[in-house]
């Protein structure tokens, strides 16, 4: 998989301003992987799930075909990534690959890959709605939407509104981020 | 781009010779850069490494290299714990001096170790069993008599009557030489003690600020300390009727539960007490003179094990004591699974309130009286839980806690006794009989007693081009070595011949990886890298070696060595590789276990097995559970072939992935071969 990436010859710089949703998506694996394998290694020293982690990431990474500018830098950042993330652990074949991705020096020394929090934020946070108790919908909003907004959108879906109709609305439970939960009879 | 196949072999060669070359983990002491000493158990050279041995190193390293990466300046040692009692018994077996046979181990497992990857520095490599390494053990040893840190006392050894010889623990094979097959004896004879009782105090209170120790350790250590308070307080020989023997003897007993003492109903003596020829009547002399005999044979770990029949396990002295408590005698016996070392030597007996005296009260036919009041649901026999105290006249109604404090002021007050901190953890003995270990550096003069060796005649070196004959110890055996004279006086005097526990080589070797070449102990640059910042071992350790190695580590700071409290800040216990067994029976009658690698398995889609026959004659085999890798049990797997077939990536990937580091390790063939893939992949060869 690294070969293949670097048998497809040289790489143009990041620009995370300029990424689709996708590639977005790949930065936001990687991060999230690196802050994962960085805790697991450092505090809770469960080196299994810190192996796991690097393989989801890898399986995200072989599935994500895009030649782009963008896209070939993203990638380069993520093997970038995965390869010192492994190093600790399998420390031969990390060292080779490093050099082949043109890294400088020894894997040995070179520096633990960075958290870069700004690409773990996601633009939309998954909200998941239920009426009286029930599974009712998924909606896609703004992270820290307030309670009016998530109000909002939840109505402006038919899945949901359908369930409120003629009925109504007693209470309403919102955890940010999380859940919205409408009692109505 | 070279697309040839993936041969792990050649690259990790190849890397390995570019970190050697470059001396990539060679490190220095940096004032400006933080430091991480992260160090595993030093191995026994027992041979070849196991994967036990991969597991725990392979932790080690991710950790150090992780560390690395991280910007600090890593430590990661190796050395040698050298000495030891395998190397005797293999010396014996195969007519090799126990050096040559340890050096020969140390040269073929460093290269296992390399094969591997692991990121040591080497330079800093030492067997502990080298005059280079002992020479500050045996210098520190002779402070530590100056200052009266160590001392001599009698104390008990297996004696081989036959082979004339002291036996370790090991070599006592139900309760016979290993060798001569002769009944062992229990001796005593004078060995050497640390104080390390000192420092029980310091030893207990130290574990509460070991944040990152796992918990299980630090109980196993607060239970081996034993600390326990309680009041210890006299008893007087008296008659049947209850009436005080004029000028007789009196027993001092320790217990941590002064408020049932209405409920003793007997006392029990240790059965070296000194008093308990004194004490024994006419009529029971003879039982109690064979009982000591019989106790004399048996060892300290039986006689508190919870094994045997108690109505076997102690006699009546036909002696009495008064019971200040009551105004009432008590009978007094002797009974085994009370020890001398601990307390007094002497309990009084509660039978309503401790489980082993209620069976002992029961097998000799003593009254039970119960002084606490147990719940209403409560069915067991002995109570230990909280309530109230009852037919104990002014301490009727109050809780245990209160009945305590009265009581122990009570004694107090009339002069019978006092308030008692009470430990279990015992001095550390560290003479041993044998001869592949550092020698005690003493001298002992018919004049003027027991000298420590000066220190300008120190290294004692211990002949290494030796011979056995029999089990005994070469230089036991040789007449000639033992021969010196006296540094004080001059006279002809002879050398200690017993050599030191080796515990003692691995209580302080950390230190020592941080001053390589120093003409002392330790120097200055110990005080940088110490503490240890990560420790990784078996969790078999967790009393033994790491208690001694706190309490060593303590002996060096007091002699203004070291600076830190502590040896070590973070402590990883690694769990245990465990695989599959297989057997037959024997046509003796006995087992064969037989190898994994020698034997074909059917499993279904869960992987669980069908079947399994022996390779060889197609025939099935018995499935076995799935236990520790052991030789027993023949279920190892060899580092070797693994890393051979499929490299040290892959090995170290799947011990590392299989599990969390503190749990067991299943070990399987199919699951090396999945993560072999996975490296492959990864680079995609």
């Amino acid at each position: 998989m690294v070969t293949a990436h670097i048998d497809a010859g040289s790489v143009a710089a990041l620009d995370s301003s300029e990424l689709t949703d996708e590639q977005k998506t790949i930065r936001r694996y990687t991060h999230d992987t690196i802050a994962k394998v960085s805790d697991d290694v450092g505090r809770r020293q469960t080196f299994n799930t810190a192996i796991a982690a690097v393989m989801e990431l890898c399986n995200h990474l072989g599935r994500f075909e895009d030649a782009s500018p963008q896209g070939r830098a993203v990638l380069d950042e993520a093997w970038r990534a995965v390869v010192r993330l492994l190093a600790p652990i399998t420390p031969h074949i990390s060292e080779t690959l490093w050099g082949l991705l043109g890294g400088q020096g020894s894997v040995v020394s070179t520096p633990w890959p960075e958290v870069d929090e700004s690409a773990r934020v996601r633009d939309l946070i998954t909200l998941v709605v239920q009426i009286n108790g029930k599974l009712r919908g998924r909606l896609e909003v703004a992270p820290g939407c307030d309670e009016e907004q998530a109000m909002a959108a939840a109505m402006a879906e038919q899945n949901v509104s359908r369930f409120t109709e003629d009925k109504t609305i007693r209470k309403v439970i919102y955890i940010q981020d999380r859940l919205l939960n409408i009692v109505a009879n | 781009m070279d697309q040839s196949p993936y041969n792990p072999e050649e690259l990790e060669i190849r890397v390995q010779a570019d970190w050697d070359q470059n001396k990539t983990f060679e490190v220095t002491e940096d004032p400006d850069a933080e430091k991480f000493y992260c160090l595993s158990m030093l191995p026994y050279p027992s041979g070849a490494l196991h994967m036990g041995h991969v597991r725990n190193y392979t932790i080690g390293d991710v950790i150090s290299r992780y560390q690395r990466m991280l910007g600090k300046n890593v430590l990661q040692p190796m050395g040698w714990d050298a000495f030891g009692l395998p190397a005797e018994n293999a010396a014996i077996k195969n007519e090799t001096a126990p050096a040559k046979w340890t050096y020969a181990n140390i040269e073929h497992m460093r290269t296992q170790l390399q094969r591997l990857g692991f990121a040591y520095d080497w330079s800093r490599e030492f067997a502990t069993c080298t005059p280079e390494y002992y020479h500050w053990e045996q210098l520190m040893f002779t402070r530590l008599m100056k200052n009266g840190m160590a001392y001599r006392r009698d104390s008990e050894v297996n004696w081989d009557p036959v082979d004339q010889t002291v036996l370790a623990n090991e070599q006592v094979v139900d309760g016979r030489g290993w060798r001569s097959g002769a009944v062992v004896e229990r001796r005593s004879i004078p060995q050497w003690f640390l104080r390390i009782t000192d420092y029980a105090d310091e030893l207990l209170d130290g574990l509460d600020d070991l944040e990152q120790w796992p918990e299980a350790v630090k109980t196993m250590q607060r239970n081996w300390i034993g600390r326990s308070e309680g009041a210890e307080f006299e008893m007087q020989l008296c008659n049947e009727q209850g009436e005080v023997v004029p000028d007789a003897a009196a027993v001092s007993v320790f217990t941590t539960r002064p408020d049932t003492a209405f409920g003793m109903t007997y006392a029990v003596l240790a059965p070296e007490h000194p008093l308990v020829s004194e004490v024994t009547t006419e009529v029971f002399r003879s039982q109690v003179d064979s009982f000591i005999e019989s106790a004399r044979q048996t060892s300290e770990a039986d006689r508190t094990s919870d094994e045997g029949t108690l109505d076997k396990r102690g006699v009546n002295t036909g002696a009495f004591l008064f019971n200040p408590f009551t105004g009432r005698p008590v009978p007094l016996y002797i009974a085994d699974y009370v020890l001398m070392g601990y307390g007094t030597g002497a309990i009084m007996a509660v039978p309503g309130q401790d489980q082993r005296d209620w069976d002992f009260a029961r097998a000799h036919d003593l009254p039970i009286l119960r002084t606490v009041e147990t719940p209403d649901d409560f069915d067991g026999e002995a109570y230990t839980g909280d309530g109230v105290a009852i037919n104990s006249d002014w301490l009727n109604g109050l809780g245990v806690v209160e009945a305590k404090e009265k009581a122990m002021s009570w004694l107090e007050e009339k002069g019978l006794g006092e308030r008692k901190v009470n430990f279990r953890l015992r001095d550390w003995g560290v003479s041993r009989q044998r001869y592949w270990g550092c020698p005690i550096p003493v001298i002992y003069c018919p004049d003027c007693g027991a000298v420590p060796v000066p220190e300008e005649q120190l290294p004692v070196v211990l002949p290494e081009d030796v011979t056995f004959m029999g089990v005994q110890s070469p230089i036991k055996a040789d007449s000639e070595w033992r021969k010196t004279t006296c540094p004080e006086c001059g006279a002809a005097a002879e050398r200690e011949t017993d050599t030191f526990d080796t515990f003692m080589e691995s209580s302080w070797y950390f230190a020592r990886y941080c001053s390589p070449g120093a003409q002392a102990m330790v120097d200055e640059r110990a005080n940088y890298w110490l503490p240890v910042d990560q420790y990784i071992g078996g969790i078999e350790h967790a009393i033994l070696h790491l208690m001694y190695f706190r309490f060593y580590h303590k002996l060096m700071r007091d002699a203004g060595m070291l600076e830190v409290d502590e040896p070590v800040t973070r402590l990883l216990c690694q769990g245990m590789v465990i695989a599959e067994t297989f057997r037959r029976d024997a046509e003796d009658g006995g087992t064969t276990w037989i190898n994994p690698a020698d034997v074909e398995i059917e499993r279904d889609d869960k992987g669980k097995m069908l079947s399994a026959n022996l390779i060889s004659d197609g025939l099935p085999v018995e499935i076995g559970a799935i236990e520790k890798m052991s030789k027993s049990k023949n279920n190892g797997v060899d580092p070797k072939h693994l890393v051979d077939r499929y490299g040290a990536d892959t090995v170290r990937l799947f011990s590392m992935f299989a599990s969390p580091p503190d749990q067991s390790l299943e070990w399987s063939d199919s699951g090396v071969k999945v993560h072999s893939g996975s490296c492959a992949v990864y680079g995609s060869w």
